[in-house]
């Protein structure tokens, strides 16, 4: 105890000597701290996009769909897979036709991916209805009605109301189609999403391919909870068998998930390179007070302070200054993820790159627990790896020399 | 009774071209309760040989046997360990830990025994209010005269009950009221408790108040005069 309060006041010696270092550390890690909290606030945005708006947790398809997206390679027993997935604790599901088409207006056409939608299932398992910036969601007493994405209704110069013609082919592979009236357009943060994706009544769909009301080219699963993503693929995949594939949002876009791990890697780096840079701040910082203290580290030793006691106060020292700086930096930095992460930060002058790249340009950090604890494991690996010149050098010292040396 | 013994003792600097002989075969021994004044002119070989006497330095040749064990044998650990429990240091600038008061210099040495707490804080005010610094207990260095550090030093030194108390030059830096005032206290102390005291010195005022004066030159004894 006797030591840790020695090593406490001994970093006080040098009150300004000591404070320009713990600003230095603090500063450093407001900016690691919350240069990852961006990262992981973007990362977070555009995974929560992902799964809520694009791809849910799970989607079940038919193995052979994911090589070839043809209409004909489908789910068959849906109406029976999705009562007993959604019997699933915490668990929703909604079966989607996914049909390749050729969508023409009176301007220009282009090609484009129907998603043949239960309106009342798919409000359950995506947010696509909350992103409406003209219209309306489907009408139930309707038919033939779209909702497209502002990227793709802005290229066939499309309107509220307007008629646009798809050009499919049906489970024969005989080219079909029909045309369907605007009610409604949606914008994500993903421009291509919004460009590719359209959406229709799956009935709508059926009664043109003279589809079976039983069949389905994709399962969506939404889980309330992320961490049971396992679990519930695990289980999924025994409802619906071998012969349907069922993969995870980390499956279907590893980009993603690697993403996320690289993200959270690099905000390690970025926090380790900043602390292994500051610790040279430290280090110096050190070796100054012992060369200051060798006199009194020399009386130590002769009065019978062993190494061991000697190490132990020199890696106080350097923990103490370490840790002060980090600890009033993760508070900074907590303070400015709270307020930032409410209120957001608006790059709006670079939407457009922003949303190219499938994120928005709206960022708000976010920072978990898990991140905190890596930093405090790297202060202290810091703090240890600071401490070790400072150490060799004190405990090299030889106690008759330094105690004669005026 | 002896508690420490020197024989054939030697210590050669060999770091420059000409090795030097900074204490060159000295035998001695000391007897407990002595209050003993190492005498001689700067560069003789005074400090080298308290040193010795100290186990802060290895002698080339020659043994120091304190207590009956010979500390030129122990290893680093062991003569650290040594140090703590069989001898007490003051030092010519005091060597105080500035960032502790008296009573937490005193209680330090203490600590590195592992003495529990109460025994600790009762020894240190013990220790102090001997030196006359009861009123002074809760005063870092910095607050404390030349004189009132070197107390502050003894007292410390007193506290781990060492066999013998080392004192290099301890009146070298301060004034000559605190000179006397040090030293009474110290007599009294080798009276009182039959404290072994050793002082290497220039100071004429503390050989007065020695009952032995060893005069070393050249890295030898050149008397050894018991009064």
């Amino acid at each position: 105890m006797e030591l840790i309060k020695i090593a406490w006041r001994n970093v006080w010696r040098s009150k300004t000597r000591s404070l320009v270092v713990i600003a230095a550390v603090c500063i450093g890690m407001i900016g690691g701290v919350f240069s990852s909290a961006l990262m992981f606030g973007m990362m977070e945005q555009r995974i929560k996009v992902a799964i809520s708006t694009e791809m849910a947790h799970i989607q079940i398809h038919n193995p052979k769909y994911i090589d070839n997206q043809e209409s004909k390679y489908f789910i068959a027993n849906t109406n029976e897979y999705l009562s007993k997935i959604r019997k699933i604790e915490g668990v929703t599901a909604s079966a989607r036709l996914k049909i390749s088409a050729m969508a023409s207006s009176a301007e220009t056409a282009t090609g484009v991916v129907i998603n043949g939608i239960i309106p009342a299932d798919e409000i359950k398992v995506s947010d696509i209805s909350t992103r409406l910036v003209a219209g309306d969601y489907f009408a139930e007493d309707k038919g033939n009605q779209i909702l497209v994405g502002a990227e793709f209704a802005e290229k066939l110069k499309l309107d509220l109301r307007s008629k646009v013609v798809l050009n499919f082919q049906d489970t024969s592979g005989t080219l079909t189609g029909a045309t369907f009236r605007v009610c409604g357009i949606y914008k994500t943060t993903n421009k291509a999403y919004d460009e590719t994706q359209v959406f229709v009544k799956k009935d709508d769909i059926a009664q043109i391919c003279l589809y079976d009301g039983d069949i389905s080219h994709e399962i969506a699963v939404l889980i309330d909870d992320n961490d049971k993503l396992d679990e519930v693929k695990t289980e999924v995949q025994g409802i619906v068998g071998k012969d349907n594939l069922v993969r995870t949002w980390k499956e279907i876009s590893p980009d993603l998930a690697m993403m996320t791990d690289m993200m959270t890697q690099y905000g390690s780096y970025l926090v380790l390179i900043i602390l292994m840079a500051l610790a040279f701040g430290i280090i110096n910082t050190m070796l100054m007070s012992i060369l200051e203290r060798k006199k009194e580290l020399g009386m130590l030793m002769a009065i019978g302070m062993n190494k061991p006691k000697i190490r132990r106060m020199i890696v106080w020292e350097t923990v103490f200054l370490t840790f002060i700086g980090t600890i009033i930096g993760i508070v900074f930095s907590q303070v400015l993820v709270s307020y930032f992460g409410r209120v957001g930060i608006n790059l709006g002058m670079y939407a457009e790159a922003f949303e190219s790249l499938g994120y928005d340009s709206m960022l708000y950090p976010v920072l978990n627990t898990g991140f905190y604890v890596q930093v405090v494991i790297l202060t202290v690996v810091t703090a240890l790896f600071s401490a070790i010149f400072p150490i060799r050098r004190a405990i090299k010292m030889n106690p008759a020399e330094v105690l004669r040396t005026e | 009774m002896k508690i420490i013994e020197i024989k054939d003792l030697y210590k050669i600097y060999t770091e420059s071209e000409i090795p030097v002989n900074a204490v060159n075969g000295i035998d001695l021994s000391f007897e407990q309760g002595e209050f003993t004044a190492i005498v001689g002119p700067s560069g003789s070989g005074k400090t080298t040989f308290l040193n010795m006497l100290g186990g802060l330095d290895k002698p080339t040749k020659g043994e120091v046997i304190v207590d009956g064990v010979n500390i030129g044998l122990l290893n680093s650990r062991q003569v650290i360990d040594f140090r703590l429990r069989n001898i007490g240091f003051v030092f010519q600038a005091y060597n105080l830990i500035p960032v502790l008061t008296a009573k937490e210099n005193v209680e330090f040495i203490m600590q590195l025994q592992n003495q529990n707490k109460n025994d600790r804080e009762a020894r240190a005010i013990e220790m102090l209010q001997a030196v006359g610094l009861g009123d002074r207990l809760n005063s870092r260095p910095s607050k404390l005269s030349g004189g009132q550090q070197q107390r502050v030093a003894v007292a410390r030194a007193l506290a781990s009950k060492p066999k013998f108390i080392l004192a290099d030059e301890p009146t070298a830096n301060i004034d000559s009221a605190s000179t006397n005032n040090l030293l009474e206290i110290m007599q009294e102390l080798n009276k009182k408790e039959n404290i072994t005291f050793i002082f290497s010195t220039h100071d004429q005022r503390v050989v007065n108040k020695a009952r032995r004066i060893i005069t070393i030159d050249d890295g030898k004894v050149k008397s050894d005069v018991k009064l």
